[in-house]
């Protein structure tokens, strides 16, 4: 039975098509796949796909800090399907580039005779800026190649080309594997019906490698993942990576040498690091011996290798290999050293500085794309026929003028491959182009290929060399029947760590205020829920006093400051403009609007993946679709919208807090997470009540003023459970401030504080602590006005967060010292 | 000829604003052994002391110390000692032509003609580039020797480039110190690398001190009074040729020999970072270098 083409696919007629060969038929590895989408057909498809699309960008809630870039997160929901030895061809090629280049390595931190005997000329290694002469000479204790990357493609003529290697610390895994995750819950039965090989053993395999890494004695090292800062791009993938390899996931400040070694600075003290798997470029590594300079990284480091106390994957200086300048010397190099040739062909690459490769560019110019390799201020890459005459004699002026600096690739027409494009409720399949970063990982003194990657749509405007984002494409190796599965490697054994009390600084810093914002944003929802349920049903009464006073508290309590009124003197802005600052505020300037605090609790949440249960990360998943229904509902200026995301914001973060109290592992983590809830909801209480019962309101309209704060802090059912009577000042400052079985009361929060602060390991600056604690509880407990009081305990309370933040955050970043002439 | 003996002390204090938890260190603070050096004696001390401390020779063989502090400290001495005997610079009898020198260079095999590979190329703070290539150009008339293309290069960096204390840091790009002709010694020497380097031949910087107080009847030296620095370049089957821009010497006279490498980054004296509240740092260095008269 064969498998008709899928309609209206039309390739280009004399360019090779991953999905019809020449006879114009579904080539047979393509079969399973398209047959599958078939039975489910187009409408299914696209309903599935849209899914698949909606559950990339809330997985990556968290990660993801502006919306511009999460609209730019989209996944084919077509696979790009490779058969078996097409794979295989791959397989070989890789691990004798990635053994290959483990030598050049050696050779170039080593005896350097690659540089000697003229095959790789030193100018062109010193011109990437990458080449760390500070590491010539230091021996890693393990290899220097852990896991490498190559982005691969398939040309017109159906060859696969490589395009470029990367070996610093190589991305993509991480974006494999979960592209591979999106695409199994969108076809759950694929994968073993289909026998696509799982990329799960990929893990194992790094795990092993990065133990069999450690300096030789270590019997079960300590592996820890050193991230780039929370708003990089690439900190996506490294959380992904270190959660699922199950590492501790460190920034730069998390780490310190002292004593010839590295350690991770965790709440108990220093933990001796016998790994550091590094997920930033070589050179922000080490601020102080590696180039170019970063203000980031960890001073010793390089020192550490050199002494052989610490490995690092990949090893410190294997940048050198990442940029394209060695690419036109590869050939010859895996001659010297392999003395065999290089089994996948590369795009033909030429390194300006070579006098004979310059005149080919310069003589062929439109054949090319233009690469500069400076680290620091790269010019972007262009197409040489794409450019007008100034441009192109711009590009030739800088060639002549710093040679060293540029790389031309030849320009090469792209296979097609089938890629998904979904009109209104149909898919539809076109051809498109994709290219694939392949990855290998160590295993002994070889490398084992991930059976599959991360692919990209391309478009035809992008170089494949530029990072730009683009749609993921996961990459489907189909084993044939007859094909052997590959034995899995066995775990090894990891450190015993208990991973209750060790935390690294920086994710104790964003428990507490993964707590203070998701309290924040909890507490915001459930004003702003009000205020509208008020305003819907009493329109006249939107002027009233009580309900500009409950406003005043929102704008208060959300922002930490009102808008700039009067609270006694209208007129003031509509209501819907007045909540739509609370909910949305402006990028920068309302830091506190509930839409503000929701982007944090996803920063915080993606910034501690390991410490969070599947549940509570669903809940933070959901979070990030509400977000936007709220942002839809304030641009709209639809109450009703509003009304109802609001109710499922205020469930959804009550369902995160309950599931912190309840699957969150007793230790100095959860310590930190509800620590910081407990500040923001003290201070917010105190800060609603001194906003609102400063109003001068009559007497008729007090009573639902206190209703809605009671309700604002989810006490009004406790008081009306207390008193039969009308509601009074005196009883709701009563319950609010000073009655301890009330989880919502003043007293309530200080009590779970000084206990947190007990529970925690003993630092200076605890004595503080307890003295601005005692000080609040003096200032709550003093008769006379409440109003008196309210402003001197908030800040109290600001103050006492403050001191814990600079007694267990600060973590001050290196400062260079002055270099003496 | 006879050597000469120096005893040479080389001070840096640094203090800072606010107490600092945590220090690293790296230094290139002790002469080192060449043809025409011998280091008698050497001596770091560090006040506070240092925690941990580790001797290595670095990619271009120069001595190399890196250190840990790892108590607070809100100040530091690093005085480096040293007694070295010189012997005076020679001068090639014959050396090639320079264009002939990259050619020759390729054939040669060993570490002087790998350092001379890696300080051909542009390097971090020196590049290659056209306009030091126009200024270098004159001194490189067709088929003159490399030294004497050298000796003249040095001398027009010291005629044309003024020695201005007050205008540079060592952040200052070659660019700028080229375009207002003014800078200090390693400003000067990093000048003639890159024309040097512009012209295809290999260039280094090397790192070093002077003699404090002239002889009888001879001038005293500009840059005496802390660290120096000068240019060298390789002749093949010779070896490295030092020239000073600053003073306009070549070989240079009186001059000791601590490291060198590409360009200021890899032998700066001290390099460091310190752990603690951001706060204001200040920085003295004095560089004291007397003969040890022989004794009767």
């Amino acid at each position: 039975m064969t498998t008709p083409v899928p309609r209206g696919y039309r390739p280009d007629a004399g360019r090779y098509d991953e999905l019809i060969d020449e006879r114009g038929q579904v080539r047979s590895h393509w079969r399973a796949v398209i047959d599958a989408w078939d039975r489910l057909g187009p409408h299914e498809v696209a309903r599935r796909a849209t899914t698949a699309e909606r559950r990339l960008r809330a997985e990556s809630a968290g990660y993801v800090f502006d919306d511009d870039a999460a609209t730019g997160l989209t996944i084919d929901a077509l696979p790009y399907v490779i058969d078996v030895e097409s794979w295989a061809a791959i397989e070989r090629g890789l691990v004798q580039r990635a053994e290959l280049l483990e030598l050049v390595l050696a050779d170039l931190y080593g005896p350097r005779r690659l540089f000697s005997e003229g095959i790789i000329p030193p100018g062109a290694a010193v011109a990437s800026r990458s080449y760390q002469l500070a590491a010539v000479g230091v021996e890693p204790a393990g290899a220097r190649l852990i896991s490498y990357g190559a982005d691969v493609v398939r040309d017109a003529t159906g060859r696969m080309l490589v395009v470029r290697d990367h070996t610093d610390a190589p991305a993509g895994a991480g974006q494999a594997l979960w592209h591979r995750s999106v695409l199994a819950a969108m076809i759950p039965d694929a994968q073993a019906r289909l026998r696509v090989r799982p990329l799960e053993v990929w893990l194992a395999h790094m795990r092993a490698a990065l133990a069999e890494s450690a300096v030789p004695g270590v019997a079960s090292p300590r592996t820890v993942v050193l991230g780039p800062p929370l708003d990089h791009p690439d900190f996506v993938e490294a959380s992904y990576l270190a959660s699922n390899l199950g590492y501790h996931l460190a920034g730069s400040g998390d780490f310190t040498m002292r004593a010839g070694r590295i350690w991770l600075r965790a709440l108990e003290g220093l933990e001796a690091v016998d790994v550091v798997l590094r997920r930033v470029a070589d050179h922000a590594a080490d601020p102080l011996e590696l180039i170019p300079p970063s203000p980031t990284g960890v001073a010793g480091l390089l020192q550490a290798v050199r002494e052989r106390t610490v490995s690092v994957a990949n090893s410190l200086g294997s940048g050198v290999a990442d940029r394209l300048w060695l690419q036109p010397f590869l050939g010859q190099v895996c001659q010297r050293l392999l003395g065999e040739p290089l089994l996948l062909d590369q795009i033909e690459t030429l390194w300006c500085g070579d006098q004979d490769h310059r005149q080919t560019v310069f003589d062929h110019f439109d054949r090319f794309v233009l690469h500069d390799i400076d680290p620091v201020a790269p010019v972007a890459s262009a197409f040489a026929d794409e450019l007008d005459s100034a441009g192109e004699d711009e590009w030739r002026r800088r060639i002549a003028e710093m040679p060293h600096r540029f790389i031309a690739q030849r320009r090469v027409l792209f296979a097609t491959v089938p890629t998904g494009r979904v009109v209104g409720d149909e898919s539809t399949l076109v051809p498109g182009m994709a290219t694939i970063r392949a990855h290998a990982v160590r295993s002994g003194s070889s490398f084992v290929v991930l059976p599959g990657g991360y692919g990209r749509v391309v478009t035809p405007e992008q170089p494949v060399v530029d990072p730009a984002p683009a749609a993921g494409k996961d990459v489907w190796v189909i084993d044939t029947d007859h094909a052997p599965r590959r034995r899995l490697v066995a775990a090894p054994i990891l450190p015993e760590i208990d991973l209750r009390s060790s935390i690294p600084t920086r994710s104790a810093e964003s428990l507490f205020w993964l707590g203070r914002n998701s309290e924040r944003a909890e507490f915001v929802a459930r004003l702003a829920r009000l205020v509208i349920g008020r305003a819907e049903r009493d329109a006249p009464l939107c002027e009233t006093s009580w309900l500009t006073a409950v406003l005043f508290g929102l704008e208060v309590v959300s922002t930490g400051a009102p808008m700039n009124l009067d609270p006694a003197r209208p007129p003031f802005p509509a209501i819907e403009e007045r909540l739509a600052t609370a909910l949305a505020g402006s990028v920068g300037s309302r830091v506190g609007a509930l839409g503000d605090s929701l982007t944090h609790v996803f920063g915080g949440a993606g910034a501690v993946r390991e410490f969070l249960s599947t549940a509570s990360w669903r809940v933070v998943n959901s979070l990030a679709v509400e977000r936007l229904e709220l942002a839809s509902g304030v641009e709209k200026g639809d109450m009703y919208l509003l009304a109802e995301s609001l109710d499922r914001t205020v469930v959804s973060l009550a369902a995160f807090s309950g599931l912190a109290m309840e699957s969150v592992v007793r230790g100095p983590s959860w310590r930190f997470l509800d620590l910081g809830r407990r500040i923001d909801r003290a201070l917010l209480t105190v800060r609603l009540l001194d906003a609102t019962l400063r109003a001068d309101t009559d007497a008729d309209v007090r009573q639902a003023l206190y209703a809605h704060v009671l309700a604002g802090c989810e006490s009004l059912v406790a008081y009306r459970r207390r008193h039969r009577s009308d509601l009074r000042l005196d009883s709701m400052r009563d319950l609010l401030l000073d009655d301890e079985t009330n989880p919502r009361s003043l007293a309530f929060q200080l009590q779970r504080i000084r206990e947190h602060i007990f529970g925690l390991p003993a630092r200076e600056g605890f004595l503080e602590q307890l003295r601005i604690l005692d000080e609040l509880d003096t200032l709550r407990g003093r008769p006379g006005q409440v109003g008196d009081v309210l402003g001197l305990i908030g800040s109290a309370v600001e103050r006492l967060s403050a001191h814990l933040a600079a007694t267990w955050f600060a973590q001050p970043p290196p400062l260079q010292l002055r270099p003496q002439g | 000829m006879e050597p000469t003996q120096y005893r040479v002390v080389h001070r840096t204090d640094y203090t800072y604003g606010v107490p600092v938890a945590l220090a690293h260190g790296v230094g290139h603070l002790t002469p080192r052994r060449t043809v025409a050096q011998q280091v008698l004696t050497s001596s770091i001390e560090f006040d506070p002391k240092v925690d941990h401390q580790w001797d290595y020779l670095d990619a271009f063989g120069n001595a190399t110390i890196y250190w840990s502090i790892e108590r607070s400290h809100q100040a530091l001495s690093v005085v480096s000692c040293s007694e070295v005997e010189v012997w005076p610079s020679v001068t090639p009898a014959f050396s090639p032509a320079w264009e002939q020198v990259p050619a020759l260079l390729r054939a040669e095999v060993g570490h002087d003609a790998m350092d001379a590979l890696l300080c051909s190329v542009g390097s971090v703070l020196v590049g290659p580039s056209r306009e030091l290539e126009m200024y270098a150009r004159p001194s490189f008339p067709a088929g003159r020797p490399l030294f004497e293309a050298l000796a003249d290069l040095t001398t027009r960096i010291n005629r044309d480039f003024e020695f201005d204390p007050g205008f540079s840091d060592v952040t200052t790009p070659v660019a700028e110190v080229f375009r207002h002709r003014r800078g200090v010694c390693q400003d000067l020497a990093h000048v003639a690398i890159g024309c040097l380097r512009s012209m295809g031949l290999p260039a280094r910087y090397v790192s070093g001190y002077l003699e404090t107080q002239p002889p009888p009847g001879q001038p005293r030296l500009i840059g005496a009074d802390a660290s120096h620095a000068w240019v060298a370049t390789y002749i093949p089957g010779w070896g490295w040729l030092d020239a000073d821009p600053t003073n306009d010497v070549t070989p240079p006279t009186r001059h000791i020999t601590v490291a060198w490498g590409r360009d200021y980054a890899d032998v700066a004296p001290i390099r460091g970072v310190v752990f603690g509240p951001p706060s204001a740092q200040t920085l003295t260095v004095s560089v004291d270098v007397a003969r040890i008269d022989p004794p009767r």
